[in-house]
Parts: C-alpha cells; structure tokens; sequence
C-alpha cells in the first residue's frame, strides 16, 4: 500500500506549531520518570 | 537622518490563512495548559541541577571587554564623522541591528554575553557591578533574556550547562522589573502595529487633530506615535493586571504575588523579539560586515568586506513567518510553565496551582494573538 501525502510540503510545516507541545509533554514524562526514582531509592534506604 | 529599521522581506506565501495560525496557536497553548495541569504536579525549576563546563578564563573576558570598548568607539566615530546618509555610515546598523537585536539573540543562546561585552563594565572600577545589574536598562534588558539561555555565567567565573528557561525561575523581581517587562513587550509590539493599517489610519487622525489645535505636522505625528507606544504599554500592561488579579490571594499582597510571577514574562518578551525583528537580523545584520570595513562611508576597506551585499535569498518570507510564529507559540508554552510551576510552590496542591492559572492562560493566549494579529498585519501591509 503506497500511502499518498498530498501535498504534503504545504501543510507539514504546521505540524511544527506542535512542536512546543510535544517537547513539554517530553519534560512531564521524564520528570515523573525520576520523581519515581528518587521515590523508590528513597524507600529502599528506609 | 530616517532610520528604517526593518528588514526588507517579501510576501510570505502562506498555505492557510493567518487566522488560522492564532487558532492553532491558541489551542496549543490550552493543550499545554491541560497537559501541565495532568502532569506537572510539583515545582520543578525551583532548584535545577547545573554542569559545570569550565572557568571562563580571565583573559577571555579582558578580550571581550576590550572589544566592547572598540565597538562602542568605532559607533561613536561613524556617528560623530561619518556620511549623513544612513545605509552608508556604520552606527545606524551597529545600534539597531547589531546592539539592540544581535545582543538579545546571543543572550538568549549563550547567556548574559553583554555582561562580558559591556564598554562600562570594561572600564569601570567604582560601583559598576550594582550599576550594571539594576541601573544599567540595556544590562537589565539583555539579563532578562539571558535567562533563558541554556548556558549560564556563575559569579566566580564558571560557565554552567543549565535546562532552557529555567533561569528565569531565579528572578528576585523588585520594584520597576514588572515595568522593564511590559515596556519591552508593549514597544516591540507597538513597532509592529506601527506598520500595520490600524495604527496608521489611527495616526493619520490624530496628527490631523493636532495639526488643526496648531502643531506642525511633522511634531503631530511625532505625538501620535507617541501616544501609540503609551497605548500598547498600557494595554499590555492591563492585560498582566488581568492575569495576576485573576490570582487567588497568597498571604502576601497582590503587589508581592504580582512579582512573583513576573518572570513569565520573560519568554513572551523574547517571543515578541524573536517574531519583530528575526528578519531584520537575518538580512541588514549581513550588512554589519560591509559597513565594519567602511565604517564612515568615505571609501575604506579595512577588513576587505567594503564591497559585500545582503543575500536575502540566505531565508525566504515563508520560513521567516514559520520563525516568527514558531517564536510566539514557544515563547508563550515557556510563560505557561513558568507561571504553572510557580503557582505549585506558592499554592502547595496542584489543583490549586492550576486553578490559579486560569485566567492566566486566557492573559497568554490574548498575548499571542495579539503577537500573531501584529504579524499578520504586517504581513499584509
């Protein structure tokens, strides 16, 4: 199956307008990653 | 001696109408409020880690000081013996395009470079650290943007690795940062609306009443230029007012809280930079070089670029209004976190710390159509 992006040089830039967006939605993630962390180390050395 | 200071762009052409670009906009910014208040559930940028990379070496800030001091002397040169005709002498460019701009732009990369580069830091000895940091506007101004900056200057000369933006989180905002702030954002946005239909239609009525109370028209359209910068500080300051009134009460006054947050301004005033004035650096900041080597136009050529031109294909109208776009929208996710982790350390639970940033969010998305609607009128001028 041969997927067809037509005319896709015109409207992919706007995908750039996400771009913000997806790098917060990074920083949450991998802020709650090791919030989780330091949560386990800090009940292992309890 | 008129100076334009705005680079010569073209007709972006635009796959979709630019209405359509505030409505994105805006709607990326409710999303990242919704995604901070389902994530971001504790304040982060209180206290962030820092590399360090390596000691900027004394003699390193000797040489920038140094050519600080250069710079300052050759503008001052062009300008006091210099050919009157503006795209031929050095200082118009140097103080609107390399000073005003570039500085900013370095700042926003590399941190506080005019801290470094400043001429009176250079030759100071009395008092000039107090001086640069509060009383020097241009070293105020250029810090606030050094904020942002990943890469950061400690006082005993280490050069640190920091997150984006996260600088800005150590704001001690005192008496007249609120100002500094909305006077920047207010005058970049009222040099936009200044090219648009609005603002000149509006101008031509006012200079024709002043004109008719007795004024020359030259000074009548002075005054309604005037009167248009006091209208766009005042607006953008009315629309912070909103924001932090929109604020539930934390103990400490509404003047106090007000300081508290005022640091999310700072990346609306770098979008408001980056969006007004990234043409103008991509194109006449070619043009520093040619007019370095024949500083007062009579001919020189002291470091062979005299005979150099600007390549405007070097970034097309198109790409240009995908950066300045691109800017407000960055900037203003950047003022949402700022504001949201602010309100998690002043509120405590992070219900409250979204509840309070309600009407906030309502303050950035007014503060990006209102970049967005400035940059499509003139666009469309």
């Amino acid at each position: 199956v041969t997927v067809v992006l037509a005319h896709a040089g015109h409207w992919l830039p706007q995908l750039l307008y996400l771009a913000p967006l997806v790098v917060l939605i990074g920083a949450i993630v991998v802020g709650r990653l090791r919030e989780r962390r330091e949560r386990r180390s800090g009940e292992q050395s309890d | 001696v008129w100076v334009i200071a705005h680079g010569i762009v073209g007709r972006a052409d635009l796959p979709i109408p630019t209405e359509l670009f505030g409505v994105g906009a805006a709607l990326v910014l409710v999303l990242s409020f919704l995604a901070l208040a389902a994530g971001w559930s504790r304040p982060r940028l209180e206290r962030v880690p820092e590399r360090v990379l390596l000691r900027v070496p004394v003699a390193v800030e000797a040489i920038l000081g140094a050519a600080g001091v250069a710079a300052f002397a050759a503008t001052v040169w062009a300008g006091l013996e210099g050919t009157s005709a503006q795209s031929a002498n050095l200082a118009p460019t140097a103080v609107y395009v390399g000073f005003w701009i570039a500085v900013p732009f370095a700042s926003l990369v590399l941190g506080d470079v005019f801290r470094l580069l400043s001429p009176w830091r250079a030759v100071g000895r009395y008092g000039v650290e107090p001086w640069t940091r509060r009383a020097d506007a241009f070293g105020v101004w250029f810090g606030m943007f050094a904020r942002l900056a990943p890469l950061a200057r400690r006082d005993d000369g280490r050069l640190v690795l920091r997150p984006p933006v996260a600088g800005a989180a150590r704001l001690r905002a005192i008496a007249g940062t609120t100002a500094v702030l909305v006077i920047g954002i207010g005058s970049t946005g009222f040099d936009g609306a200044k090219e648009g239909p609005l603002f000149n239609d509006l101008a031509g009525t006012i200079q024709d009443a002043l004109t008719g109370a007795g004024l020359t028209k030259g000074f009548a359209l002075e005054l309604a230029f005037v009167v248009g910068l006091l209208v766009a500080v005042a607006l953008v300051g009315a629309i912070w007012r909103l924001g932090t009134l929109g604020m539930p009460p934390a103990g400490d006054g509404r003047t106090a809280l007000a300081r508290r947050f005022v640091h999310a301004l700072i990346p609306i005033a770098a979008a408001y930079l980056v969006a007004h004035y990234f043409s103008l650096l991509a194109y006449n900041g070619q043009d520093l070089w040619r007019l370095a080597s024949d500083p007062l136009g009579n001919g020189a050529d002291y470091f062979g670029g005299a005979g150099a031109t600007i390549d405007y294909s070097v970034v097309s109208a198109t790409a240009i209004w995908y950066v300045q776009t691109g800017a407000l929208v960055l900037g203003h996710v950047a003022g949402l976190v700022l504001a949201h982790d602010r309100a998690l350390a002043v509120y405590g639970s992070p219900r409250a710390a979204t509840r309070s940033q309600l009407v906030m969010l309502v303050v950035m998305v007014l503060f990006t159509l209102l970049g967005m609607w400035l940059l499509s009128a003139a666009l469309n001028t």
